[in-house]
């Protein structure tokens, strides 16, 4: 039995606040207990285990602390660096560090498997994250791995064209995956997903184990966070759904002209949550004096870990509030064109610019 | 010089004559006699002698009488006859074929190169020397208008016979317009290369075109009904924006495909045209019009025949668009050249001026556009050029290397030809069936050409002539790739796209 994981982006301090940086170690601390208490043979993580490739001491610590016990349990934590382990220029991989210390093992051949026994022989093979402009290098890699006796794991941190179809967000797609393995254990999509591939493998992406965007909000609501179970004592895997349980969170979405009412009846139905949630009002209809929406809404701080507003109404005709809109990234596309960047060079520079830690501080300045 | 003279019995087509010095196939000769001065050409040339006919039986006699050949102190018999196609009367204005056979006797001597001049270069456009002398040959391109065939086996000279017309035809101030299958012309360093966007304006086609781009077939005549009406209430609804001051014109075909669906969804809900089956129908005919035609598809277009430039090849770009699309824009561009000039020309008969000129235009790939047995919409316009071109100054030439895939009709009525090298036999009867100034022991040379080397027939010469095509003095782009050069540069390209990749992967320390 092994148990899958995936982007658990320790660090990540979403909203700045103190709480939601803890909740997201406490889901890591609840994923060891659950490798621990069902005595599985080998966490597997596919990427992503912090949030930035170079993370602060506190969670540095938190990993080192929760390795520690999962060592002392005697059980190995298999993984590879995702994109956010990833150093951006010459740098060093957190995940150097950890190994060095005998905390984790990191893949990094496609050609060189980990072996563990489990009732039968299991080969785990998997590479760190390639970025989109390193994809063909990705694919020659993978047309180069290839499966043992026994069962295979192929572990990889990609984006996957079926899920992710957007320009420069995706670098493999299912049929460039090499045949013969088992299970594909995958990360970089935040939603939990499972796929029965033609010759009965499996394909699973783990998600992440907290809620990291309020676009998550309703694949949590459907499939839950967590992580798999893979038992591969069996041809054709079998997986079970660990669920963790993750602080609650909610859209609200609201018209300007019954705020009050809908604030009164949110504050009702909250208070018998297990946890304060994260709650996100989204404002609509006719525009509102801004201190006066404020006003209102500050009765929720007392129910709520937090709650944020998307003000969505609308100004005059045609006119939002929100000016959010705006391409960020046509305006640097078209930016870097003028100035003589080939598209190659111009991919290379918006994924520097697409990691969560420029959105953070681009928020920041912008008040949001 | 004498080189020869007529024995047996000779009539006004050929003469056999016999001679001792030794005459090529395919030469020319004079002959006169009776105030005809008489231009042949040699078509068959045969050698022996009395002494080692056919009746021989003993092969030591034969040893001993040949051995004889090599005794210079006797005089061995023997001799050349030659078959001489009396091709016509130099003395004669019209330069018509002689109506009195040579007596025997009648002396042929070499011809001078006033006298070959005077046949084959009394024309207005160089295309090469005659075969075997400096002559040049100049065809005469007022009776281009009664349309040409150049026709070829692949490889024998067909882009460079097409290239060196073409570029003439505008240096002497003429306009062409060729359909570049292979996009050789458009990558070529020919001089006054006009290019032509490959593009169809939808506003500018007739509801019957349209109808027959999305495939309603003549007799679906309630789908064309339907058509018909939307069609006709979408140009309506545009001089309508445009009336009102804020035209949108579509921008993609998809666009207009959309405009026009619900244009069908809003009559068919008025409820009086055809079945639900039927207005599906042209829905889906519509939908695969958008998927097929986008890549030309342009609702701001020119039209063809604003774009023709004269003095100027207009090479039309076809590389790029599938088959569909280049069947649809190469009838519509017909469409639009034929009926310019009939405006034209009933213009000018009005003692109005129209500034339309007459053109050649150039059909690459005919057997595609032209098939044999089948009809296309290229075929059906291609047909109207070659019968009313002649009047309304449109010139048509199409250019094949599979003549028997040609539509028979249409071959029959390209009244000239360049013929370059066709070795395959039914190609070659195929040819001869369908011209009438084409004789079976010209056809018959047509294996023996090489590269470079064309019969003429037609009005466009005088009379049939062997030519050596000049020599394009350009690069054309449809010579055959470098493919082990392209396959190296593939091979090197992924090489280092695969190093890149590799480098930014591994720029952390793991």
């Amino acid at each position: 039995m092994l148990l899958h994981i995936s982007d658990t982006h320790l660090g990540k301090r979403e909203y700045n606040l103190d709480s939601r940086e803890e909740d997201v170690y406490n889901v890591f601390e609840q994923l060891m207990d659950e490798a621990i208490k069902e005595r599985v043979k080998a966490v597997i993580h596919t990427g992503d285990l912090f949030d930035v490739y170079e993370p602060s001491n506190r969670s540095k610590l938190v990993a080192i602390t929760a390795l520690k016990r999962l060592r002392s349990a005697e059980i190995p934590f298999i993984s590879i660096p995702g994109d956010h382990d990833t150093p951006k220029r010459k740098g060093t991989y957190t995940h150097k560090l950890l190994r060095e210390v005998g905390l984790l093992e990191v893949l990094s051949d496609l050609k060189e498997p980990r072996v563990i026994e489990d009732g039968v022989r299991v080969n785990i093979f998997g590479s760190p994250h390639f970025p989109t402009s390193s994809k063909e290098a990705l694919k020659d890699d993978l047309a180069h791995a290839s499966p043992r006796e026994g069962r295979n794991v192929l572990m990889l941190h990609q984006g996957l064209r079926e899920y992710l179809p957007y320009d420069n967000s995706w670098q493999l797609q299912m049929m460039d995956l090499p045949q013969g393995f088992n299970y594909y254990a995958l990360g970089h999509l935040h939603s939990r997903k499972k796929v029965i591939m033609p010759d009965g493998s499996l394909l699973a992406i783990a998600g992440s184990p907290e809620i990291m965007r309020m676009e998550e909000i309703d694949d949590w609501r459907r499939d839950g966070k967590g992580a798999y179970l893979v038992d591969l004592s069996k041809e054709e895997p079998n997986l079970h759904k660990v669920d963790i349980e993750v602080r609650p969170q909610q859209i609200c979405e609201v018209e300007s002209q019954r705020l009050e009412d809908e604030v009164q009846s949110l504050i009702k139905e909250l208070r018998n949550l297990p946890r304060k949630p994260i709650l996100h009002i989204i404002l609509t209809g006719t525009s509102m004096e801004r201190a006066k929406v404020m006003k209102i809404l500050s009765r929720l701080a007392e129910v709520t870990e937090h709650y944020r507003l998307e003000d969505r109404t609308v100004l005059a005709k045609g006119i939002r509030s929100d000016v959010r809109s705006i391409g960020a990234n046509e305006i640097i596309i078209d930016y870097l064109r003028e100035n003589g960047y080939n598209q190659e060079e111009i991919s290379q520079i918006l994924q520097l610019l697409e990691s969560e830690e420029v959105e953070e501080q681009l928020k920041r300045f912008a008040g949001l | 010089m004498v080189l020869g003279h007529v024995i047996d019995e000779a009539d006004t087509i050929s003469a056999l004559a016999i001679t001792s010095s030794k005459l090529k196939l395919g030469t020319y000769t004079i002959l006169e006699y009776d105030g005809y001065r008489v231009l042949g050409l040699i078509t068959k040339v045969s050698r022996g002698s009395p002494l080692l006919n056919g009746s021989i039986r003993d092969p030591d006699a034969a040893e001993r009488i040949s051995n004889m050949r090599s005794n210079s102190s006797l005089k061995f018999p023997e001799y050349t006859t030659v078959r001489v196609k009396l091709l016509c009367n130099l003395n004669d204005p019209d330069l018509l074929q002689p109506d009195l056979p040579p007596p025997p006797g009648t002396p042929l001597r070499e011809p001078t190169d006033d006298e070959l001049s005077q046949v084959f270069s009394n024309g207005d456009l160089r295309l090469g020397k005659l075969v075997g002398s400096d002559t040049e040959v100049r065809i005469r391109l007022r009776y281009l208008t009664r349309h040409l065939a150049i026709l070829a086996a692949t490889g024998s000279g067909k882009s460079n016979t097409v290239a060196v017309l073409s570029q003439r035809i505008s240096e002497l101030g003429g306009a062409v317009v060729i359909f570049d299958y292979h996009g050789e012309y458009s990558t070529s360093t020919m001089k006054n290369i006009n290019p032509i966007q490959p593009k169809l304006n939808p506003l500018r086609l007739t509801a019957r075109e349209f109808a027959t781009f999305i495939n309603i077939r003549e007799n679906a005549f309630v789908q064309y009904r339907i058509l018909r009406s939307i069609w006709n209430s979408f140009k309506e609804s545009l001089e309508k924006e445009k009336k009102e001051g804020e035209m949108k014109l579509p921008s993609s075909a998809q666009e207009f495909v959309e405009r026009l669906k619900s244009l069908v969804e809003t009559q068919s809900e008025s409820g009086k045209k055809g079945s639900k089956d039927t207005v599906a129908e042209v829905l889906n005919k519509l939908e695969d019009f958008a998927d097929t035609y986008s890549s030309i598809v342009d609702f701001n277009a020119k039209d063809v025949v604003d774009q023709l430039k004269l003095g100027q090849v207009n090479v039309v770009d076809l590389i790029n668009l599938d088959e569909e699309a280049m069947e649809a824009l190469v009838s519509h561009y017909l469409r639009r050249i034929l009926e310019n000039g009939k405006l034209t020309k009933s213009a000018k008969l009005r003692g109005e001026s129209h500034n339309f000129f007459p053109v050649v235009v150039v059909l690459e790939e005919a057997h595609v556009f032209l098939p044999r047995g089948g009809s296309t919409l290229v075929k059906f316009w291609a047909s109207k050029v070659a019968r009313e071109g002649r009047k309304f100054g449109v010139s048509l030439v199409i250019v094949s290397q599979r003549p028997k895939g040609l539509d028979d009709n249409i071959l029959s009525q390209m009244t000239n030809k360049i013929v370059l090298k066709i070795v395959e036999p039914t190609d070659k009867r195929y040819i001869l069936e369908s011209s009438d100034n084409l004789s079976e022991d010209l056809v018959e040379q047509l294996s023996s050409l090489n590269t470079g080397q064309a019969i003429v027939v037609g009005k466009i010469v005088s009379i049939p002539a062997i030519l050596q095509v000049d020599k394009f003095d350009g690069i054309l782009g449809g010579s055959d790739p470098d493919i082990l050069g392209d396959w190296r540069r593939a091979r090197e390209e992924r090489e280092s796209t695969l190093q890149v990749g590799r480098r930014i992967s591994q720029i952390g320390d793991l």
